[in-house]
């Protein structure tokens, strides 16, 4: 029985699916839900406020459902991002000239997307960038927190939970300091934590391209893809 | 944080570390991600040298065994297997299986280590590429290739399946072809846990070379015979010709029902041409069993139009032979009035006294002479060959007489040359003592170790034994008197025993290297010591051997038709008796063999020393040119002992053992003999019974040769 933890390919399922296909639509969903803060920042940066913009993205996740938006999955560039970026736009465009209010009162089918703490964590955005950036920020960063909190079920996974907090401040690059104060720590030699920072970085970069190349149409995007999201992060 | 250590300005950070240090990690190519530089050495044992790869199975690591100064590949397992009990049990048993494999299309397993918690494994390293890495390099193989590369294939696999060890994940990226084209298959057993793991736990897909039941955890033989064909078809899909009998096995290797597959890769390496067989068996350094090498079928096939014509132009080239032979030979030049029988009667009168045995014989001394001699009481020989000679008996006795004649009955003083004693067997047998030994040796070893051909030996030592107890008969000198002819019997008997022995050991030592380097030119050989004179590679290789025995005699004469060149004398003592050509076809066959496989195994020993074919060739050429140059030694004989030494060459390389072997032997049979197109010659007779002969065996070859 697989992991459904694991269900990563689901793009590329979309993607290559017809537009009717049931299955190609729920994974849609499955994927949109995990990306809905970028939504919501987006459409914050719009000039929505917190509560119009709440209902707007919740409004958005309803014509996902509905399957609205799945033709227009752009086969010629074919990634994820984009589609899910050019599909808020275009929602909102449309939404710009209806009565908002009304349609909402209409009893649209509500998704159960839980936008929580969605106000605070944009209290913290910093200004300056374009509801494009901003999108495409919280993309990159909605990817590493994927990607992170995999590697963290895996070393709990193995009861390595204390390995793993101890560890995971040395993945991105090493730190002399850092190092002996873990080494000492963990009661590791500093051969064996080497050997344990190499393993964890080379599984976290395993699991980030595996998540990335699950956005994407082909394999030869991953690269390029990786390089666009780490520029979107230093903006 | 994320600003402080690597100097990136990002105001965020993904779970508290700086997201763009984490992008760039996952920049990395996978050869950053090597665990261990080059240079680090693992368990004091394992120089790192390069990370080759990284599979499923974990990272790879060419590295030197610095103990035993070999490189090889050390496989890092997986954590997921590492850190989990049954699976690494299992790993171990699938080590401890395929380590059992030894096959050159199978990557070798070694060992299983362990560094710092970690397993490895030690496997042989290849230099190469996988194949489905060639095949999208190239697109398309070539068709040879690609034969060569599914048939090494199948023989990796059937070896392992003879040891029922189930490769389970049969598939283009787990075939290595390695620096020299050859296949070989690798991951026995391991690549299967690691599917099988991921399958578990990871998304992956379906494998596309698995078996049906396999999806069901059901894994046999017949699962590997599955994938293999697959892997078949894709590597022959572009080829045009692939043999009837094999694209049908390859369809029944992909059947659903496991029942209705082949029942090991051994059976679909049975529907290979036998000939890519041979190859293969070479390539892979493998003795092919006499069967093997006996149902094999040769390269160089003769169409019926082609022996038709080569039968035509043999009997013309005969014909010259016959013709030139009378022109250039002393015999030829020389009028012979007398016939051996009327020489010896007007000897007898010239000598006179009663005697109870006689002898006769020609010799060219250098004028052609006539021999005889008589003694009172029955001449016991003590020649090799049990002939009377002037020395042999010693003429001693009161009462012996020796004459000399001119061929037409002229009487001549003896000329008692002081001819070369014939080495004593004991001074022949001290001095091959060491040979047989060694012989004997390698004799035992092949024996043991199931290489060598017994049946064979004992056919070729039977059929040496025969030929020379019938040389006995038509050559040596018989008496009436029993207890004299008994001991020059038992003599003769006793040496052609020992002579069959030394065939027989020699067989034994050198046959199987020959079959192992070499076994293409010993089809023909095979199927003849098998007994199948019929059979047509057996027809093709007596056809074109009297052929190239025939270009051969005539270069001979050739040799002796230049003005001022000596002429030819080898057939003279073959004028002594009518029925001499019989004691001479019954010397050379064995003779002809004998020099054959020598020669062969000369030539293979000499590559095999001198790593190069040409100059080893050239090596054996001029050596033959040297001897075949015999006495005169003028600067023409060595060219044309090169000429005849290089038609030797080809003959062996293209047609084989038994095509030189025939050629050998009609060049020395036909040399050695008087022939004349004077019907008027008293030894017309000798003409006519050869070219009857030869003729006769032409005929029986041509039949065979167009049976098929």
């Amino acid at each position: 029985m697989p992991d459904p933890r694991f269900h990563t390919t689901q793009w590329t399922l979309v993607f290559s699916a017809a537009a009717d296909d049931a299955e190609a639509g729920s994974a849609l969903n499955a994927l949109c839900e995990k990306y809905w803060y970028p939504v919501y920042a987006f459409i914050r940066r719009q000039g929505h406020d917190a509560t119009e913009a709440e209902d707007l993205t919740q409004a958005f996740y309803a014509k996902l459902i509905e399957k609205e938006y799945l033709s227009q999955v752009d086969r010629n560039r074919g990634k994820f991002r984009t589609f899910l970026l050019a599909s808020v736009k275009h929602f909102l465009y449309n939404e710009h000239d209806r009565n908002v209010a009304k349609k909402r009162g209409g009893g649209a089918a509500h998704v159960p997307i839980d936008l929580t703490g969605a106000d605070e964590r944009y209290a913290s955005e910093q200004g300056g960038l374009s509801p494009e950036e901003i999108f495409e920020k919280r993309c990159a960063l909605s990817l590493l927190d994927t990607a992170l909190q995999r590697l963290r079920e895996e070393y709990i996974e193995r009861d390595d939970l204390r390995q793993f907090e101890a560890l995971a401040p040395l993945l991105p690059g090493d730190s002399p300091d850092l190092y002996e104060k873990v080494a000492n720590d963990l009661g590791m030699s500093r051969g064996a934590l080497r050997v344990a920072i190499h393993r964890m970085r080379a599984r976290f970069r395993m699991i980030l391209r595996e998540h990335v190349a699950s956005l994407v149409a082909a394999s030869d995007q991953v690269d390029e893809e990786i390089r666009h999201l780490m520029n979107a992060v230093t903006m | 944080m994320p600003s402080a250590e690597c100097g990136h300005r990002g105001s965020e950070t993904a779970g508290g570390l700086c997201p763009q240090c984490l992008f760039e990690l996952a920049l990395k190519s996978s050869e950053d991600f090597a665990r261990f530089t080059p240079g680090t050495i693992l368990n004091d044992r394992f120089q790192i040298t390069a990370l080759i790869g990284r599979g499923g199975m974990g990272e790879v690591y060419r590295a030197d065994d610095l103990k035993l100064g070999q490189p090889v590949a050390l496989k890092f397992v997986p954590l997921a297997i590492a850190q989990n009990g049954e699976l690494l049990q299992r790993l171990y048993n699938e080590v401890r299986l395929g380590r059992q494999v030894a096959h050159p299309n199978v990557c070798r397993l070694f060992d299983i280590a362990d560094y710092e918690g970690h397993p490895f494994i030690v496997m042989e390293f290849v230099d190469g590429e996988n194949l489905e890495a060639l095949m999208q390099r190239v697109g398309r193989l070539p068709q040879r290739k690609a034969m060569d590369i599914a048939r090494e294939i199948c023989a990796g696999l059937a070896a392992s399946h003879d040891r029922e060890v189930i490769h389970g994940d049969l598939k283009p990226a787990n075939i290595m072809i390695d620096g020299r084209g050859h296949a070989r298959v690798s991951d026995f057993g391991l690549s299967a846990l690691t599917a099988d793991m991921t399958r578990r736990t990871l998304i992956a897909g379906t494998p596309a070379y698995m078996a049906p039941e396999q999806r069901k955890g059901q894994m046999s033989v017949r699962s590997d015979v599955y994938a293999l064909g697959l892997v078949l078809e894709e590597l022959l899909k572009s080829i045009r010709n692939v043999p009837s009998e094999l694209r049908d096995k390859i369809e029944k290797c992909l059947a659903i029902d496991p029942a209705n597959r082949p029942a090991s890769a051994r059976d679909v390496l049975a529907a290979f041409p036998s000939g890519d067989l041979l190859d293969a068996a070479v390539a892979a350094g493998e003795t092919p069993s006499p069967d093997l090498v006996a149902a094999a079928e040769p390269s160089i096939r003769l169409s019926r139009r082609l022996a038709t014509i080569v039968f035509g132009a043999v009997l013309v080239g005969m014909a010259l032979v016959v013709f030139t032979k009378q022109r250039v030979s002393l015999e030829g030049r020389t009028s012979l009035p007398y016939s051996p029988t009327i020489l010896e009667r007007h000897a007898r009168r010239l000598a006179g006294a009663a005697a109870a045995d006689h002898a006769s014989w020609f010799a060219a001394d250098p004028a052609i002479r006539f021999y005889y001699r008589q003694s009172p009481k029955p001449m016991a020989s003590n020649d090799p060959d049990g002939r009377v000679t002037l020395n042999e008996p010693p003429p001693d006795l009161p009462g012996m007489v020796a004459l000399s004649l001119t061929p037409d009955g002229a009487i001549v003083p003896v000329v008692h040359v002081e001819e070369k004693t014939p080495l004593s067997l004991t001074v022949y047998y001290v001095l091959l003592a060491p040979l047989i030994v060694a012989g004997a040796f390698v004799a035992r070893r092949n024996i043991r170790s199931g290489r060598g051909d017994p049946r064979g030996a004992r056919r070729i030592a039977a059929w040496v034994f025969i030929c020379r107890m019938l040389f006995w008969v038509f050559a040596a000198h018989h008496t009436r008197v029993f207890v004299a002819e008994f001991a020059s019997f038992s003599l003769a008997f006793a040496k052609s025993l020992m002579y069959a022995a030394e065939v027989w050991i020699g067989y034994l030592a050198v046959e199987p290297y020959i079959r192992r380097r070499r076994p293409k030119t010993i089809i023909g050989w095979k199927r003849l010591l098998e007994g199948r004179w019929t059979d047509p590679i057996v027809a093709r290789d007596m056809l074109l051997g009297a052929g190239f025995g025939v270009v051969m005699v005539l270069f001979e004469e050739l040799r002796r038709a230049v003005p001022g060149a000596a002429p030819f004398t080898v057939a003279v003592p073959a004028l002594s008796s009518q029925l001499s050509w019989l004691e001479l076809l019954f010397y050379f066959q064995t003779r002809a063999v004998f020099y054959s496989l020598f020669g062969l195994f000369l030539l293979l020993l000499l590559r095999a020393i001198l790593r190069k074919t040409l100059i080893a060739s050239a090596v054996w050429v001029i050596a033959l040119a040297v001897l075949l140059a015999q006495a005169e030694q003028k600067p023409l004989d060595y060219i044309l002992g090169a000429a005849l030494a290089l038609i030797l060459l080809l003959v062996l390389n293209r047609y084989g053992l038994l095509t030189c072997a025939v050629a050998f032997f009609w060049y020395l049979f036909l040399t050695s003999l008087p022939l004349t197109t004077d019907v008027h010659r008293w030894y017309i007779g000798t003409t006519i019974a050869v070219v009857a002969l030869f003729a006769a065996s032409l005929v029986v070859s041509l039949r065979s040769a167009l049976a098929t």
